[in-house]
C-alpha cells in the first residue's frame, strides 16, 4: 500500500529531477504519474524507514530505464551519481559525523558576532524574524540584512573550510 | 521570481517547510519548486544549510557558556539585557516616597489610607517599562515599542538611550566618515569625544551637532514641539537654509531650544523657535530627561499632550471626548504607577471619567 501523502509529498520534487535530465516538464508530469501508478501496484516492504529516499531513489532507476528503452544520449551513469540526499539521509550524516558538524561550527565561529547573534536565534532558537524583531530591537531590515549577511558569509567560509580542510568526499555532497 | 540560497535559508517559511512543521509551508514550497523545478539545486542546498545549521546549534550547545562570551570564538553571544530593577534603582520598599501626588489648580489632600492603599497596589502591579540593550552597527536601525526603553552603545562608544515608540537610524558610514544618527522619537545622547568627527543628530526640521556632550531630543512626529534639551557641553542647532545649514543658536547648558511646529500642516505658516531654560521640579529633578530614571513628570501640562505621553509609555490608545478635558493642566510626577494608577489620581486633582477596554482608554467629562 502506498501512503497517499507520498504522491503530495515528492511529486514536485521527483518532476524536477525529472527535468533536471532534460525532460520537459509536461514530459516530467507524465513520467511521474506513471511512476506512482506502477508504484501502487507494487506490494511495498511493511514499512519504509525513510520514505524520501526510497521513493527518490526508485524514480532515479525509472529514469535510467527511460534512458536506456529511449536511446537517449548522454550517459546514465549521471543519473546514477546524480546525489540528493533526503532530509534523514542529512540529519543521520550530521548525527554521526563529528568533523562535519566541527566544520559548520568553524564556518560559524568565524562570523561577527552580531550575525552569529541573530542565526542562534533563528536556527537554534527557533524564533521568527518578526521575534528577533521584537527581541533585539533592531528593524526588520536590519534583523533581515544581518540574517542574509550572515548565511552568505557562512557559505563562504564553509567554500574556504572545505579547501583547507581536504574533507571535499562528503562534504562535497553536502554542501556543493 | 527565484529565491537565492540565502533568501531561502533565512525564509521562516522555507525553515517551517524543511522541519516538515506547517502544512500550508509544506505545500507552498513543494508549489514553488513545481512551478520552477529549476530551482532544486537551489533549494536543496538551502535546506542542507538550514538543517545543518540547526543541528549544528543544538550539539554544540555545551559550548554555548555564558562565561566565555568575551572569546572570539563563543558561539553565541548573549543579547545583554539588565532587568528592569537594575534600571530603575529604586528598591520596592521606599517606592512609595516616589508617589508625589497630583497637584493642579486643586490642592488635595491625602490621607494616611490612600497613601497605604497605593503602596499596596503598586507593589502588586508590574511596571510597562524595561529596558533592553542593543549595539548597533552602522548602517542599523533600532526600534523601540511603546512601553520600552532601549539603551544602545554606538560604535564610537557613544550611550543612547531610546524612549518608547521611537527609531533611531545609525548612518553607513557612521564612526568612519561622520556620525550621522537619525531619529524620530525621544532618545537622550551622551556622546563620546571626537573634535574630528562631530556627532549630528537629524530629526525632522533640523539637527543637532555635537563634538562631546550630554542632551535630549525629542521629536516624535505625532507632537506639536520638539525640543532640544542641553545638560552638559554645547550643541549647535542647525536649522536648513536651502540646500546647506546656518547655525541657528549654540546652546548652554540648561537651555533647551524648542521648535513648534503647530502649524506645519498649514502652507507657508512659519515655524516658530525659541530657546527657553530646561525645567526642574521641586525635588531637583531636571524634567525634560525625567523619563531615562523612568521618571513621568508633568509640568502644568494640558491633557491633550499628556496623552502623546502616556499612549507611548503604556501601549494604550487615549481619546479625549470632551474639549475641555482636554484642556486640563496637571503638574505630577510619577514613578512604576500603571496606567489606572496614573488615571486616577489625575481624576482626583481635576476630575473627568474614563473607561478603558483592552487598549483602548477614552475620557470624557
Amino acid at each position: 500500500m502506498l501512503p497517499d501523502s507520498w504522491y503530495t509529498d515528492f511529486k514536485a520534487k521527483l518532476q524536477a529531477i525529472a527535468c533536471h535530465f532534460g525532460y520537459t516538464v509536461e514530459e516530467a508530469e507524465d513520467i511521474v504519474q506513471q511512476f506512482f501508478l506502477d508504484l501502487l501496484q507494487k506490494d511495498l516492504a511493511t514499512e519504509i524507514r525513510d520514505p524520501e529516499a526510497y521513493v527518490v531513489t526508485a524514480f532515479k532507476r525509472r529514469l535510467i530505464d527511460l534512458h536506456r528503452s529511449q536511446q537517449r544520449k548522454g550517459d546514465y551513469r549521471d543519473i546514477e551519481l546524480f546525489n540528493i540526499p533526503s532530509a534523514q539521509e542529512i540529519i543521520e550524516r550530521l548525527e554521526t559525523d563529528e568533523e562535519l558538524i566541527n566544520h559548520i561550527a568553524d564556518a560559524y565561529k568565524k562570523l561577527p558576532a552580531r550575525l552569529r547573534r541573530v542565526i542562534y536565534m533563528k536556527y537554534y532558537q527557533g524564533y521568527s524574524t518578526e521575534k528577533i524583531v521584537a527581541v533585539t530591537g533592531f528593524t526588520h531590515q536590519t534583523v533581515y540584512n544581518n540574517l542574509s549577511k550572515g548565511i552568505q558569509q557562512l557559505r563562504q567560509n564553509l567554500r574556504k573550510e572545505k579547501v583547507l580542510t581536504r574533507l571535499a568526499g562528503f562534504l562535497l555532497f553536502l554542501f556543493p | 521570481m527565484a529565491y537565492t540560497v540565502e533568501e531561502l535559508v533565512v525564509n521562516d517559511s522555507f525553515i517551517a517547510f524543511c522541519i516538515r512543521q506547517q502544512p500550508e509551508a509544506i505545500a507552498f514550497w513543494n508549489d514553488y519548486l513545481s512551478r520552477h523545478p529549476e530551482e532544486l539545486l537551489t533549494m536543496e542546498e538551502a535546506r542542507k544549510l538550514v538543517l545543518g545549521l540547526r543541528l549544528m546549534l543544538q550539539q554544540k550547545q555545551n559550548e554555548l557558556s555564558a562565561e566565555e562570551d568575551s572569546s572570539e570564538h563563543a558561539l553565541y553571544v548573549v543579547p545583554d539585557q539588565p532587568s528592569p530593577e537594575a534600571e530603575t534603582g529604586v528598591p520596592h520598599r521606599v517606592a512609595w516616597k516616589k508617589w508625589v501626588a497630583v497637584a493642579a489648580s486643586v490642592t488635595i489632600v491625602l490621607s494616611a489610607a490612600y497613601y497605604y492603599k497605593y503602596n499596596h497596589l503598586w507593589q502588586s502591579s508590574a511596571t510597562l517599562s524595561q529596558a533592553t540593550a542593543t549595539a548597533p552597527r552602522s548602517g542599523d536601525a533600532v526600534l523601540s515599542q511603546p512601553g520600552e526603553h532601549r539603551i544602545m552603545v554606538l560604535p564610537d562608544n557613544t550611550k543612547v538611550t531610546l524612549n518608547a515608540g521611537s527609531r533611531l537610524e545609525v548612518s553607513e558610514t557612521f564612526d568612519i566618515k561622520d556620525r550621522n544618527v537619525y531619529l524620530t522619537g525621544e532618545a537622550f545622547f551622551d556622546v563620546a569625544h571626537n573634535k574630528a568627527l562631530p556627532f549630528i543628530v537629524h530629526v525632522a526640521k533640523y539637527k543637532i551637532k555635537a563634538v562631546g556632550t550630554k542632551f535630549n531630543v525629542k521629536a516624535y512626529s505625532n507632537d506639536r514641539f520638539s525640543e532640544t534639551s542641553l545638560l552638559e557641553g554645547k550643541v549647535e542647532i542647525l536649522l536648513p537654509n536651502g540646500s546647506s545649514d546656518v547655525v541657528y543658536k549654540t546652546l548652554q547648558v540648561n537651555q533647551k531650544f524648542i521648535l513648534n511646529t503647530a502649524d506645519s500642516l498649514v502652507r507657508k505658516a512659519p515655524v516658530k523657535t525659541e530657546v527657553l531654560p530646561l525645567s526642574y521640579d521641586d525635588k531637583h529633578q531636571n524634567v525634560e530627561t525625567a523619563w531615562v530614571d523612568d521618571l513621568l513628570i508633568f509640568e502644568d501640562q494640558p491633557l491633550s499632550q499628556i496623552k502623546n505621553i502616556l499612549e507611548r509609555k503604556y501601549r494604550v490608545t487615549i481619546a479625549i471626548a470632551s474639549d475641555s478635558v482636554a484642556s486640563y493642566h496637571y503638574t505630577a510626577t510619577f514613578q512604576h504607577e500603571d496606567i489606572d494608577e496614573v488615571l486616577k489620581a489625575l481624576q482626583l486633582s481635576l476630575p473627568f471619567l474614563y473607561k478603558k477596554e483592552g487598549n483602548q482608554i477614552t475620557l470624557y467629562k
